[in-house]
């Protein structure tokens, strides 16, 4: 049990450490923003609470000491400059790297964090210790504790608390000249707050007296402030109305969804209904409210104040990615989930095979409904799995300015389309490639803030990361305000590679991919800065497996930008499958874009040339029969699924188009993932094995073999 | 005196607060016994208290029992209508909106 909760305390430290990450980058940029200090100052103080409460120990007391540090530059004691965010930020690495400890954390870390330790409090002006940190029983009481008691309201914004809040004037509380509605008006200030007068109360004109207060109030109020802030609102009505102030427990993970915040439930907990009403008023098939408004149990006022309070609830609870209201899940149990899913599609589809192999309508009719119900059901897990890409974002600033710093430059990463969704597989292999791009952008694109100056950019470089959805695909591009490709130079260097001869004239952008080639990377670009030793040709082949395209645009002295098409997800695709004599191929169908019938003369015609018009356009085109040597007889009239690749069409000969299919994919095993012109398999409702077929690799092949035909005609 | 059918305008001060509470209340009392139709004009009010808002409410409800009609016609200041909305008087309408009247967005009693 415990190991479960020390579980959820590493993943919410986590999360914490990349926030405080960020914060700091944040703070780097804008030094004076109390809000930011704040932030940081709460996420420390929350990781050290939460951390001494699971046995943490160490953890306990180096973030104490930050914590103390933080609370300085709160104050205005401490000048939070570059140094210090630099030493911030290796404190946070510090702690993540504690979190993996689960006891004492090993010596040469343990060391780390003293050295960081007195850096730190050297920076901070305060005494050095004269025990070692880990050593220390107790941190020593000192001001932070004070602070944090007095300065509650700032302390408490970290949790936002939810009150019920009754207020009934005394009738004679104008007497005294008090504005009621003003201190209603300023109880609302204090956060969310959903009002309820009472009206009701008010009689006629005639037996009105003018000099009295008939109204009272409901008032649902989510705030960061404590009750006290509260009361302060009434301090000087206190003995002059009934005043009622609870404080409702946390909607957390628990009590989300459940019946916690029902309408009867509200009443009761008011105490505005019994618990024999309500079970009498629960008996009929109507709505509660008006079961109870109809019987005179409760008068209309009475159930819209509740339902009120009941919106009120509804609406704080879904913060968007606060957690509340929502369930952590391990993420292989989500990946077991999604795998169950497919072994369900390929069962569904073998279901639906045999409902037409014996042609009994019925069986076909539930096949039918089972396809419907599984089609919801892959969609629904598939959304489970989806992550904003932002999260990655935040190492990515990092990265950037520890880089630049390495590097002697000057650079700052701007993020767009945080929010842009994808699945989390997707997300994990991306980290990879982005980082290459980035670090290249860094070491080759952007110059020295020198250079950039004689140039007349701006000293600093930008680094533009964005995000965005393009039908099934995810855009990422990074862009640089650097130097741009090097035309002439990526050419030189090819061709002392031997990657084309001197002669051959390459397109642009086929002359660009040439720095995807395995170890076209310059001896400067394997820096030690990543540590990693590898270039751009990792980017590519990582991209390639997940099933996605690379592109470049630069524009020399301006910059250059990469694109990534990613597919959302690696799981299930919609594809299209065909037949080749009796083995069956899949097209993912967000690359199809026609199909279109040919005859065999017309193929027989062409001869070598594989090239055919389609809607005014010459596509080169791969008879599969071929390709994969599937022996067979060309039927008359064949059948082309014109596909897009990367950047230019391919057609496809096959024999027939079965159909769309949903394509649960299944990778190769080690011997085959490297063969050219597929990219995966899955399996068919009879049990057989369709090849999925990689349309950027064949649509390459096509043009470069067209090319060559052409080449030797011309000769 | 017997009630007439044109309706009663009653042009409203613009402080209306517990010193002019009782004297609001003689001039809603006298304009129903004049006419079955009251219309409140608010387009010179700029401060409301609770005191007056509950003899609007009174009177709407005299209106109700009585069978007589009581209609509102122009729009407070802004800050009037901040201040009931804060203090939940107002329904959820943007007040700012074309058509949006005071009378539309009072909540019921």
């Amino acid at each position: 049990m415990i190991d479960k909760f020390k579980t959820s305390f590493r993943e919410e430290s986590r999360e914490l450490l990349a926030q405080l990450e960020e914060t700091l980058l944040e703070l780097e940029s804008d030094p004076g923003n109390p809000e930011l200090i704040n932030a940081a100052f709460r996420a420390i103080h929350t990781v050290k609470g939460s951390s001494s409460m699971f046995g943490y120990e160490a953890i306990g007391h180096f973030t104490h000491d930050i914590e103390t540090i933080l609370d300085r530059c709160r104050n205005g004691g401490l000048a939070v400059t570059k140094d210090f965010i630099g030493m911030a930020l290796a404190a946070r690495d510090h702690i993540l790297a504690l979190l993996e400890h689960d006891e004492e954390p090993p010596a040469d870390i343990a060391r780390e964090g003293g050295i960081l330790l007195s850096r730190l409090r050297e920076f901070a002006g305060m005494p050095e210790e004269t025990a070692p940190v880990a050593e220390r029983a107790h941190p020593p009481e000192g001001r932070s504790r004070e602070t944090a008691a007095g300065d509650s309201s700032a302390d408490s914004s970290a949790e936002m608390r939810t009150f019920r809040i009754q207020f009934k004037p005394d009738p004679d509380i104008f007497k005294n000249g008090t504005k009621v509605l003003n201190l209603i008006a300023e109880l609302a200030g204090l956060g969310l707050a959903d009002v309820f007068p009472h009206v009701e109360t008010i009689p006629p004109l005639e037996a009105a007296d003018p000099e009295r207060c008939y109204c009272r109030w409901d008032v649902m109020l989510t705030t960061g402030h404590d009750i006290n802030a509260i009361r302060d609102v009434f301090i000087f009505v206190e003995d002059q109305c009934e005043l009622k102030i609870e404080e409702l427990p946390p909607t957390g993970v628990a009590e989300a969804g459940a019946s916690a915040h029902r309408l009867g439930e509200i009443l009761l907990e008011r105490g505005e209904l019994s618990p024999a009403d309500l079970s009498e008023a629960l008996r009929s098939q109507k709505r509660l409210g008006e079961v109870l408004i109809e019987k005179h149990i409760l008068s209309k006022p009475q159930v819209a104040s509740a339902l009120v309070e009941q919106e009120h609830i509804k609406k704080t609870q879904v913060p968007g990615d606060q957690g509340l209201g929502s369930v952590r899940v391990a993420s292989d149990k989500l990946d077991a989930l999604v795998d169950l899913v497919g072994e369900l599609v390929t069962l569904q589809a073998r279901l639906t095979q045999t409902s037409l192999d014996i042609k009994d309508t019925s069986l076909g009719s539930i096949a039918e409904q089972f396809e419907r119900l599984i089609a919801q059901l892959r969609d629904n897990t598939m959304v489970m799995r989806m992550l904003p890409i932002g999260s990655t974002f935040n190492k990515f600033r990092r990265l950037v300015r520890d880089l630049s710093i390495e590097l002697g430059k000057e650079a700052e990463l701007v993020t767009e389309g945080a929010e842009t969704e994808l699945d989390k597989t997707v997300i994990e292999r991306l980290g990879d490639p982005l980082v290459h791009i980035i670090r290249n952008s860094i070491d080759h694109g952007i110059e020295a803030p020198e250079t950039r100056e004689r140039e007349g950019k701006p000293r600093r470089g930008s680094i533009k990361l964005a995000a965005s959805h393009s039908g099934a695909y995810v855009l990422i591009q990074v862009s640089d305000d650097g130097r741009g490709l090097d035309r002439d130079a990526i050419r030189n260097k090819g061709i002392e590679r031997g990657l084309l001869a001197p002669s051959q004239e390459l397109p642009e952008q086929e002359l660009y991919q040439l720095i995807f080639a395995p170890g076209f990377s310059t001896a400067k670009a394997v820096t030690t800065v990543s540590g990693r030793g590898v270039g751009m040709d990792v980017v590519k082949r990582e991209i390639d497996t997940l099933g996605g395209s690379v592109h470049l645009s630069t524009r020399p002295g301006k910059g250059m930008t990469v694109t990534l098409k990613i597919p959302l997800t690696l799981a299930i695709i919609e594809g299209l499958l065909v037949r080749i004599a009796k083995e069956f191929y899949v097209v993912p169908l967000s690359s199809v874009d026609g199909c279109i019938e040919v005859s065999r003369k017309e193929l027989v015609a062409n001869g070598e040339r594989r090239i055919i018009s389609y809607r005014e356009e010459l596509v080169p085109y791969v008879p599969l029969r071929e390709t994969f040597e599937s022996g067979g007889e060309e039927p008359e009239i064949e059948q082309m699924v014109i596909a897009s690749g990367q950047d230019s069409r391919v057609g496809f000969v096959v024999d027939q188009v079965v159909g769309d299919y949903q394509t649960v994919i299944k990778p190769l095993g080690r011997m085959y993932k490297d063969i050219d012109g597929i990219s995966g398999a899955t399996i068919l409702g009879d049990g057989t094995v369709a090849l999925i077929l990689d349309v950027n690799r064949l649509a390459a092949s096509a043009r470069r073999d067209g090319a060559a035909v052409r080449a030797a005609e011309g000769a | 005196m017997s009630s007439d059918s044109h309706p009663a305008i009653l042009h409203l001060l613009p402080t209306l607060s517990i010193d002019r509470a009782a004297e609001f209340k003689a001039q809603l009392v006298e304009a129903f016994s004049a006419s079955d139709d009251v219309i409140l004009d608010f387009s010179s009010v700029e401060e409301i208290d609770l005191a007056c808002l509950q003899l609007v409410y009174a009177a709407r409800s005299t209106a109700g029992s009585a069978g007589k009609r009581l209609a509102f016609s122009g729009m407070p200041s802004p800050h009037v209508m901040a201040r009931l909305s804060a203090a939940g008087f107002l329904r959820a309408v943007d007040p700012n909106e074309d058509g949006a009247s005071l009378e539309s967005a009072l909540i019921d009693m």
